[in-house]
């Protein structure tokens, strides 16, 4: 990874993020919101520090002076400032929601880690990541034909394994479902729960390739294309009319950025690529909206859980994807659950420390964002704490069990199946 | 007012413009989408296109989101207000006052200035009046109590910078030479002023709606008791002058300061919002 300087790129950006980045008023709210910045104490990881920093930047390369004769850059203390700023950030968006003039700034941090990406300046761990993704299609050690190796242990499977050539629901488990064993009760639930409900669906094993997101916030914008084309064809072959994800991460990328994607400069590959955002013919639902449906629709015969239940809202399910509703009214369908919220809930939740490749670059950063939401989450009294998101509740498991706590983390779909197969006292 | 002060009143707004415009310019190096454009676009190409969305915004249903937004989000910050009621106030100070200020002095400018070129006659119409008198008692009382606003908002912008804990503190140097000219530019007023009164020797009854440079000529004359009409009146000119040319300056200087901001996050905030309020109805 060489780095090099004198190369910052407006055109890295687009016209609203360079609009946002000179209307920033340095209030400095962003900074006190931030979990980065909590969960490090160190201001240099700040939003407001970094958009000083990227503005200064900018200002410099395109002021008069600068035009003229050329670009004066950052010190070097000052870039590396950046660089450390840009990767500790769970681009969890608490800033973006929080600004008072609402100033777009996860797309800027997005875009910020792709320049500096360009540039060669970014945490070495990101090459190891980069070279998985681009190799094996997920986010894992693993090869990708071992995707659905959690469904060894449900019960009552087809031969198949439910990778049919035909369905009309796709379930997109995503890579840490998929991978990471402390979650494989997710995916298995699911399944369960579809399974109960008679919903005719399939899984793409291997045909299932990462979402891409990884590799976009990471900063490799480029390379996640081809991941997009991959999962939307593959989806489509199958005539679906409807997609559902497991992981808010992939909802939001195939709901939100891979429109984007679709709607930009396919063309400037070398293979022939059709307009991809016709080609998204599905309805594309995280399984908190398709499993709300379902309950709605009488599908499943749910048993009292005499439990006080909390409920964390995922980053890219409640402030990107705007879901906040569905999880807690599908909560409030079961029987017997005193439902209880945390201090700080839907667009205000705090992240869980797990996002924007932070686990990857800084653990201890991460763990430490965990432990404050931990803390919230103990404070409730809750005896389960309920997420959307197997990132989430993987990063809050481990969490609660360095603070000695007895509270269970688990997913909607987890607490679903436990009330249809008997509830519990 | 002579004609070669509205010729650099005239070049000054040109090199707001100017510098806005140049400013612009690097926004309009972005793409328009976030995963690049399908082909190079012009400056110009990327300008008309944000205009025509705009446009088909402004002419649509979405045009009550963008009243919306403007009002609650650029002009009264409510999310700011229920955020940090003590920053919202000194903005609202700070904000509310300079615009309230200029929007005087303009409207000032075109009754003394542009209404008796049209051929008004004094007396027709109170506003006017109002207007073009400094010593009407509203106009003055409205021009010191916004200057006391805004005094007031330099003072806890400050006050509040320097308490803030110092980590988390975002002043820098230049925005603490901004308070300071902004306070100058009051100031200075202030003694212009004073140095009035002094030189038309204002009767009281007429200088105390104008109370801040009532007050200080009171200062000031204790100060000099000697000093004639005609010595205050080239106080007066030079006051004037260091009053003028800080407000040029000031203005040649708002694209490159923190006061950009008033432009940048009005028009980003106002886009943004709209965005915003789509996605929570989307939902």
């Amino acid at each position: 990874m060489e780095k090099t300087k004198n190369k910052i790129d407006a055109k890295k950006f687009t016209v609203s993020e360079l609009l946002d980045i000179q209307g920033c008023t340095r209030c400095g709210i962003c900074t006190e919101l931030c979990c980065a910045y909590a969960g490090s104490n160190d201001v240099e990881v700040s939003p407001a520090k970094k958009l000083n920093l990227l503005k200064k930047r900018i200002d410099n390369k395109y002021s008069l002076l600068g035009r003229i004769f050329g670009q004066r850059e950052l010190s070097e203390k000052e870039l590396t400032e950046l660089e450390k700023a840009a990767f500790q950030c769970t681009l969890c968006a608490r800033c973006e929601i929080e600004c008072p003039v609402n100033l777009g700034l996860k797309d800027i941090w997005f875009s910020l880690r792709e320049e500096l990406v360009e540039e060669g300046r970014y945490p070495e761990s990101l090459d190891m990541l980069k070279n998985m993704l681009v190799k094996g299609k997920n986010i894992s050690f693993e090869t990708n034909e071992s995707r659905i190796d959690w469904i060894n242990q449900v019960t009552d499977i087809p031969e198949n394994k439910y990778v049919k050539e035909q369905a009309e629901v796709v379930y997109f488990v995503g890579c840490v479902s998929s991978f990471s064993p402390r979650v494989f009760k997710i995916p298995r639930s699911v399944v369960k729960l579809f399974q109960l409900a008679n919903v005719d669906f399939a899984l793409m094993g291997e045909d299932e390739w990462c979402c891409g997101f990884p590799l976009i916030g990471a900063g490799f914008k480029e390379e996640a294309m081809q991941f997009t084309e991959h999962n939307i064809d593959s989806v489509n072959k199958r005539g679906a009319k409807y997609l559902v994800n497991s992981c808010p991460t992939c909802y939001h990328a195939w709901k939100h950025i891979y429109p984007e994607i679709a709607k930009a400069h396919m063309d400037r590959y070398t293979y022939p690529v059709p307009v991809l955002s016709d080609k998204i013919n599905f309805d594309i639902l995280h399984e908190v909206q398709f499993l709300f449906k379902l309950s709605k629709e009488g599908k499943f015969k749910l048993n009292p859980v005499n439990k006080k239940i909390t409920y964390h809202d995922p980053c890219d399910l409640g402030r990107s994807s705007g879901i906040y509703d569905e999880p807690r009214e599908l909560i409030k369908l079961i029987p017997g659950v005193q439902f209880i919220e945390l201090q700080n809930i839907r667009e205000n939740a705090k992240c869980c420390g797990g996002g924007g490749d932070v686990e990857a670059i800084s653990a201890d950063l991460s763990e430490n964002i965990a432990k404050i939401r931990v803390h919230e989450i103990v404070d409730s009294g809750a005896d389960i704490v309920v997420s959307s998101c197997q990132q989430c509740v993987r990063t809050i498991a481990g969490a609660l069990k360095k603070e000695k706590s007895k509270i269970k983390a688990m997913d909607i779909s987890e607490l679903l199946l436990e009330s249809i197969e008997g509830g519990s006292e | 007012m002579q004609i070669h002060y509205w010729i650099i009143h005239i070049l000054i707004i040109f090199g707001l413009i100017g510098g806005l415009i140049f400013k612009a310019v690097t926004i309009f190096e972005g793409n328009i989408n976030k995963f690049g454009d399908r082909k190079n676009i012009s400056k110009w190409g990327k300008f008309w296109h944000f205009i025509g969305r705009f446009a088909s915004n402004f002419f649509s249903k979405k045009f009550w989101y963008i009243v919306l937004g403007v009002f609650l989000d650029v002009l009264f910050h409510f999310k700011l207000l229920r955020e940090k009621p003590l920053k919202w106030f000194v903005h609202t100070l700070l904000f509310w006052g300079l615009f309230l200020l200029f929007l005087l002095s303009i409207l000032s400018g075109i009754a003394v200035e542009f209404a008796p070129a049209l051929g008004y006659q004094t007396g027709s119409n109170w506003f006017i009046d109002m207007l073009a008198d400094m010593d009407n008692r509203w106009t003055a009382l409205l021009n010191d109590g916004l200057n006391l606003l805004i005094l007031a908002g330099v003072g806890l912008a400050l006050i509040k910078g320097f308490i803030q804990k110092k980590k988390i503190r975002m002043f820098e140097n230049l925005d603490i030479f901004l308070i300071f000219f902004i306070g100058f530019i009051l100031v200075s007023g202030w003694f212009t002023e004073a140095s009035r009164y002094l030189a038309e020797e204002t009767p009281y009854y007429i200088a105390k709606f104008g109370f801040m440079g009532y007050w200080l000529s009171i200062l000031m004359k204790l100060i000099s008791p000697s000093t004639s009409p005609q010595v205050w009146e080239i106080w007066n000119r030079s006051w004037w002058h260091i009053h003028i040319i800080t407000v040029w300056l000031l203005f040649l200087y708002i694209p490159f300061s923190k006061l950009s901001h008033v432009i940048f996050s009005s028009i980003a905030g106002s886009v943004n919002s709209l965005e915003k309020r789509l996605l929570i109805k989307e939902h």
